[in-house]
């Protein structure tokens, strides 16, 4: 699993052409051209329902594209192949998560660590010190589905962590999550991105992206209308006002009268 | 005061039936075109079921009416009431647990009492063929003995509605409180236990008075016997008519061996002397066994609730009785029918609340403060290494840790475990039914029986198995991001289920061998072939799994919603099944061949080297298949991701 460089020649994390995916005739992603660099922590943002969610699914495989090309860590994920084999070196928190529900969070890490074959005694070691730091450790032995939504949240990142992957996609981690398991994942996902790996990161909350993520790429309508460091952004402004004029054109006065009467 | 009552309550039903009409509405429009043109003929199919059902009530009530006589018209309700009430026990098993398709959660913080949705879901758990059926054919019945009987079968409505309500109302009931119930782990496993036992019970007490019934006969038939030598037709005729009572044929049987000497006996007399004799005597009989029949019905129409409805009949129709008396059994029917539905709804209301558990004394003291579990305890709660942490040997690590954890998770499900147990309960109640006449069979007819019981325990159990993705539900997303190969997944998943699935069905065959004292040859050979049957067995699962993924609600073993073409492929991949698991009972076939050319290999368990031979060979296709079907899943898989994790109403 180290010797993933050697592999790739691809200077891309993601790279995307022309991504398109239909629902019905409606398109949920119309025509996007990612590029994230390796070695960045890229935030995706977009209003409710601007494709955010059916980009990460394309981009990890859970959802077929109607058309263009994806490729991840330079695999073309379109292929099965080479896609099965790029799923080694991602961690994934999907938009509706991935847990069995008569699993406790200890057989749960266990089995994704399994698969991925890692060896038992390193999956413990791993799958305890992940639940310490999200302070799960007193609810291993309660199945995922009496789990809180925040709960079920920070088990996801646990095993999206445990493989040790090389890119990270992260639909809303910090939905749900209070706050000191933000500060920690915050810090985890800074030292993850200063040893070389990538994080692809969608959420809500401009502050925590201004503070964490050195480049955005902003969607509207399944369009993709702005992709830029962060530097350049903050340098004529702040993300949040960056982010309204790109995404928040269809607003309305934000006023009901009715309500204050 | 009326405007009152209908904002509170007539208002808020038909808000819900609106809710009700639009989730239904919604998803068929939202559905593909041949998804809706099958709805359609499945509307048009109970449409049909309905009316040919009514007009075989029609018929009937005219007819039979007319045959057995207005006194004995009761007699035909209670065979009808019998009916009714089975179909709809079987049906209400059949749904196991109850869907509701307006859950309180979704209203529980809404400003109205979640009553008249209560009432809603009650109204549509009527909405099945077997209601539709059961109320055409009453309707039907009732129309056609008004033909005879006249006017005074209007009259026989009032305690059919009762009798309907009381049903759907008492099992619906008992649905929610199962539901409850296993939503509680500590009792889930007494209820797990209890129910097939209960419906073993249950099952037994007609069996038993029957056969208690039967035994009377006979001794009737010997003490006959014993005073006059009877006419060889009579042991016939009482054969002919045990058979047709569904009694066990052989009770008569035995008397059969006398038939050649009676005969003689009969020869005396003038063919046609003989003849009308026999006439006369076969009259006499009918009349006797009616009478029986009538008195027994006569007692059980009192003291037991689901024929009620012809005890009331019987006050009407027949003289003598009281006639108040059908009125205060319809009203004691509705007023238990609307205890039961007032029970549920609390209890359904406490489910939603979360107030089920509150009861128990433990839980409260437990809730008092925060539990300090030891560390010890976390780490390793004993010394044996955890199910999900095993290496299966031969096996890849991949397929090792899908079958472990398929293995940890479906046994804790509580609705899993049911379902797997329900497989063994028909042959276990057949095989009690038919106790006598298997115990009778040579050892050919009995292996061929019991490898039939592990076919049809496999065919009920593809309900799991050929759904495995189904219960994974947002799991399966793990698998569709995890690297791992694809037929390591499907040989993980079989991994799971064959010891399963062969643990169930060995156990079964060797009990069944114990109580039937079939040969140790033969018993052997139904076991090989019941372990030949899992290899192509899985594979047929395998497919039905890539192929026809139904989303399964959390805690249900119910599809949350069909579409119509999987229907109708999964339909065919059943009805393949028995064909392809057919192959194994081959070495059977060619045991009884050679022993019949053969004689002197008679007996030899000739079957068991072919069996074995079957069985390697059906390792081998399930290795060579496997690979061809991983191939198909990994083209499939986005597809099955959308299905399983689909959300409906
Ligand atoms: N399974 C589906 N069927 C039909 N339409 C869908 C489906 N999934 C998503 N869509 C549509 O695609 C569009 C993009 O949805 P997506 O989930 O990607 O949004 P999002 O950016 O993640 O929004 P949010 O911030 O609310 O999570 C929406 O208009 C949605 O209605
Ligand atoms: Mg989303």
């Amino acid at each position: 699993m180290e010797s993933i460089e050697s592999h790739h020649r691809s200077p891309f994390a993601i790279e995307t052409q022309d991504l398109t995916r239909l629902f019905g005739d409606k398109a949920a992603v119309n025509r996007v051209n990612l590029k994230v660099d390796r070695g960045t922590l890229y935030g995706f943002l977009g209003h409710n329902g601007a494709g955010k969610s059916t980009t990460i699914k394309m981009l990890t495989g859970l959802l077929a594209p109607t058309s263009g090309t994806v490729r991840v860590l330079g695999y073309d994920m379109l292929d099965t192949r080479e896609g099965l084999e790029a799923k080694r070196y991602l961690g994934v928190i999907p938009e509706n998560l991935a847990l069995f529900d008569n699993l406790t969070a200890h057989e749960y890490l266990m089995f994704v660590g399994r698969i991925h074959r890692l060896d038992i005694p390193t999956i413990k070691q791993r799958s305890d010190e992940l639940l310490e730091l999200l302070s799960l450790q007193n609810e291993r032995k309660k199945l995922a589905m009496e789990y809180s939504h925040g709960m079920r949240k920070k088990l996801s990142l646990a095993a999206a962590l445990l493989p040790k992957p090389q890119l990270l996609f992260l639909d809303e981690p910090f939905e749900g999550v209070d706050a000191v398991a933000s500060v920690a994942i915050r810090e985890l996902l800074t030292q993850f991105v200063a040893r070389g790996c990538t994080v692809f990161i969608t959420s809500h909350v401009l502050e925590i992206v201004q503070k964490l993520c050195t480049h955005v790429g902003i969607i509207s309508q399944g369009e993709l209308v702005l992709q830029s460091s962060m530097g350049e952004i903050l340098a004529n402004g702040s993300l949040e006002d960056k982010f309204l004029s790109m995404a928040g054109s269809q607003q309305g006065s934000g006023r009901l009268e009715w309500l204050e009467s | 005061m009326i405007q009152n009552w209908l904002q509170r309550f007539f208002a808020p039903t038909l808000l819900f039936i609106w809710l009700r009409f639009r989730l239904r509405y919604n998803q068929v429009t939202h559905s593909s075109k041949l998804a809706q043109a099958l709805g359609m003929l499945g509307i048009a199919f109970v449409a049909c079921a309905t009316l040919s059902v009514w007009m075989g009530g029609l018929l009937g009530g005219y007819f039979f009416t007319r045959l057995v006589g207005v006194e004995n018209h009761f007699l035909l309700w209670d065979g009808l009431l019998l009916i009714a009430t089975v179909s709809w026990a079987i049906h209400v098993l059949n749904e196991a647990q109850r869907g509701d398709p307006i859950t309180f959660d979704k209203i529980l913080h809404l400003p109205i009492t979640p009553a008249q949705a209560f009432v809603v879901n009650y109204l549509s758990s009527l909405g099945s063929t077997v209601f539709f059926m059961t109320v055409g054919g009453f309707l039907g019945f009732i129309l056609g003995s008004i033909f005879v009987l006249g006017w005074v079968g209007f009259l026989f409505l009032i305690p059919t509605a009762c009798f309907l309500f009381s049903m759907t109302a008492l099992t619906y009931w008992l649905q929610g409180w199962l539901a409850a119930v296993m939503a509680n782990p500590r009792k889930r496993q007494t209820v797990l236990v209890a129910i097939p036992i209960v419906i073993i019970a249950l099952v037994q007490i007609p069996v038993q008075t029957l056969n208690w019934s039967t035994d009377r006969e006979r001794g009737k038939i010997a003490q006959q016997k014993a005073t006059s030598p009877p006419a060889a037709e009579a042991v016939v005729e009482s054969k002919a008519d045990s058979v047709d009572s569904g009694v066990q044929p052989e009770a008569a049987a035995e008397n059969v061996p006398d038939q050649n000497a009676d005969a003689a006996a009969a020869a005396e007399l003038s063919p046609e002397e003989a003849r009308e004799k026999r006439k006369q005597e076969r009259a006499e009989r009918r009349r006797e066994e009616l009478a029986r029949w009538k008195q027994a019905f006569t007692i059980a129409n009192y003291v037991f609730p689901p024929l009620w409805t012809a005890g009331a009949v019987q006050a009407w129709t027949v003289p003598g009785l009281r006639w108040w008396l059908p009125l205060g059994t319809s009203v004691a029917m509705v007023l238990a029918g609307c205890l039961a539905l007032r029970a549920s709804y609390r209890s359904t209301l406490q489910y939603w609340r979360g107030e089920w558990d509150l009861g128990s004394k433990s839980k409260r003291q437990g809730s008092q403060g925060p539990v300090e579990i030891p560390k010890e305890v976390l780490a390793n709660s004993s010394g044996r290494v955890p199910w999900i942490e095993r290496r299966l040997p031969w096996v890849s690590e991949e397929a090792s840790a899908v079958a472990t954890m398929t293995w940890t998770a479906m046994l804790r499900a509580p609705e899993v475990k049911l379902y797997l147990f329900l497989p063994l309960l028909a042959p276990a109640i057949l095989g009690m039914v038919f106790r006598k006449g298997l115990s009778s069979f040579n050892d050919y007819w009995k292996g061929l029986v019991l490898c039939g019981f592990s076919a049809f325990a496999m065919l009920v159990a593809s309900g799991i198995a050929g759904n495995m993705f189904g219960y994974d539900r947002s799991g399966f997303r793990a698998f569709v991001l995890s690297p791992m190969d694809r037929r390591s997944l499907l040989l993980g998943r079989n991994l799971a289920y064959a010891p399963l699935i062969a643990v169930l069905t060995l156990s079964a065959t060797f009990v069944f061998c114990l109580l039937y004292q079939v040969g140790l040859g033969m018993s052997l050979l139904a076991m090989l072939i019941t372990l030949t049957m899992l290899g192509p067995y899985l594979l047929v699962m395998n497919w039905m799994a890539i192929l026809t993924p139904f989303p399964i609600a959390s805690g249900s073993v119910q599809p949350k919603h069909f579409d119509f073409g999987s229907v109708v492929l999964n339909l065919v991949l059943s009805m393949i099944l028995p064909f392809i698991l057919g192959v194994s009972l081959l070495p059977i076939g060619a045991q009884f061949l050679l022993g019949k050319l053969l004689p002197t290999l008679d007996g030899w368990p000739l079957g068991i080297p072919l069996s074995i031979l079957l069985f390697v060979g059906s390792l081998w296709l399930h290795r060579t298949v496997l690979p061809h079907q991983a191939k198909l899943l990994e083209k499939r898989e986005k597809e099955l991701l959308r299905i399983v994790t689909s959300k409906v109403e």
